[in-house]
């Protein structure tokens, strides 16, 4: 076993299972909750969900595409995570909620 | 190597798969309680540990660097700005953070698990394990290959990143550079003496709108030093 790594058993199956699962809690989170922080959190965990799908395609086709593509949603997250936290703070300056509800001026 | 004597859907398991349905379990539990959770700061807990566990599986994948990346950003950076961002915002008691209930809600959970139920079953009743198993290409970086180099899968990252994909690193990272201008001009408080608020860049918090719409006195003024 020195140096060699082992061939993962797993099938792709499951952790394609996984990652759905994943991606669908986090878009009841989406659709139930009414906080915006928590609203945002839901979107990175759906972001995380598609990160592991993409990484065990990328695992199971022997390809670095896959991770590559995981970096780039890592900083995309980062980056929107920055506007999007910058967003709520601005927000919370005019009128002091976090509950999507009470922000509808640009209604109708 | 059937260790623990169990079969699953013909999938002998073994000491891998009892790792990854336990960390696989935690993380949909803990993601469950994030979204159940009234409190956002419990929320926010909740998803760290659920990042953690990602984490693990990214190590299991094969993807040493990115899941040490996985826990410095998301957990060390994003999550702690999260958390910042609550205890800014002073909503950490009281009924603020409190959510209430009301149709969507009552509609959403329904479609959502209908929605995870369909992605469950089209997964499973895929042929998708013998599909890429057949694969008749596949990339250059097989588990046996990484291993060849000296840095693993960190040196392989690097080569492909600054190699192959220079060019969308490149735009990455104007991607950050426009995320942290506008992070700043977005939060920054704009005061009377402020020189950005009197220039005309960025959004008015404060209450009084000097840029989007001025008062009829600084209309009038603005119109006398234009000489009307």
């Amino acid at each position: 076993m020195s140096g060699e790594i082992a061939n993962t058993s797993i099938p792709l199956a499951w952790f394609l299972t996984l990652s759905a699962i994943l991606f669908g809690i986090g878009l009841i989170g989406v659709l139930t909750r009414r906080n915006v922080l928590v609203i945002f959190m839901s979107v990175e965990l759906m972001m995380n969900a598609i990160s592991l799908s993409l990484l065990a395609f990328a695992r199971y086709l022997n390809s670095m595409t896959g991770q590559m593509f995981v970096i780039f949603v890592v900083t995309i997250a980062a980056a929107e995570a920055a506007i999007g936290l910058g967003l709520i703070i601005a927000l919370a300056r005019n009128k002091p909620t976090v509950d999507t509800r009470d922000v509808e001026e640009l209604r109708d | 190597m059937n260790v623990f004597g169990l079969e699953i859907f013909g999938v002998v398991i073994g000491f891998q798969e009892v790792v990854f349905l336990l960390l696989g379990g935690i993380a949909v539990g803990s993601s469950l309680m994030m979204i159940i959770q009234r409190n956002a700061i419990y929320s926010a807990l909740f998803l760290v540990v659920a990042f953690f566990q990602f984490g693990a599986i990214y190590i299991m994948l094969g993807a040493e660097f990115l899941a040490a990346l996985q826990v410095l950003v998301y957990t060390g950076a994003i999550m702690v700005l999260f958390l910042f961002v609550i205890m800014l915002l002073q909503l950490s008691e009281g009924p603020q953070l409190r959510d209430l209930r009301g149709f969507q809600a009552v509609a959403a959970w329904p479609l959502g698990l209908l929605l995870t139920a369909e992605l469950v079953a089209i997964i499973l009743t895929s042929k998708v394990n013998e599909q890429v198993a057949n694969v008749a290409v596949k990339g250059s970086y097989p588990p046996s290959e990484v291993a060849k180099y000296r840095g693993g899968n960190v040196e392989v990252i690097g080569r492909v990143l600054y190699g192959d994909f220079l060019y969308p690193f490149e735009v990455a990272s104007l991607i950050l550079l426009v995320a942290v201008v506008g992070a700043v001009i977005l939060s920054r408080k704009f005061g009377t003496d402020d020189l950005m608020a009197k220039g005309g860049i960025g959004i008015n918090v404060g209450g009084t709108s000097r840029l989007l719409d001025p008062t009829p006195q600084e209309r009038t003024e603005r119109a006398r030093q234009d000489g009307y």
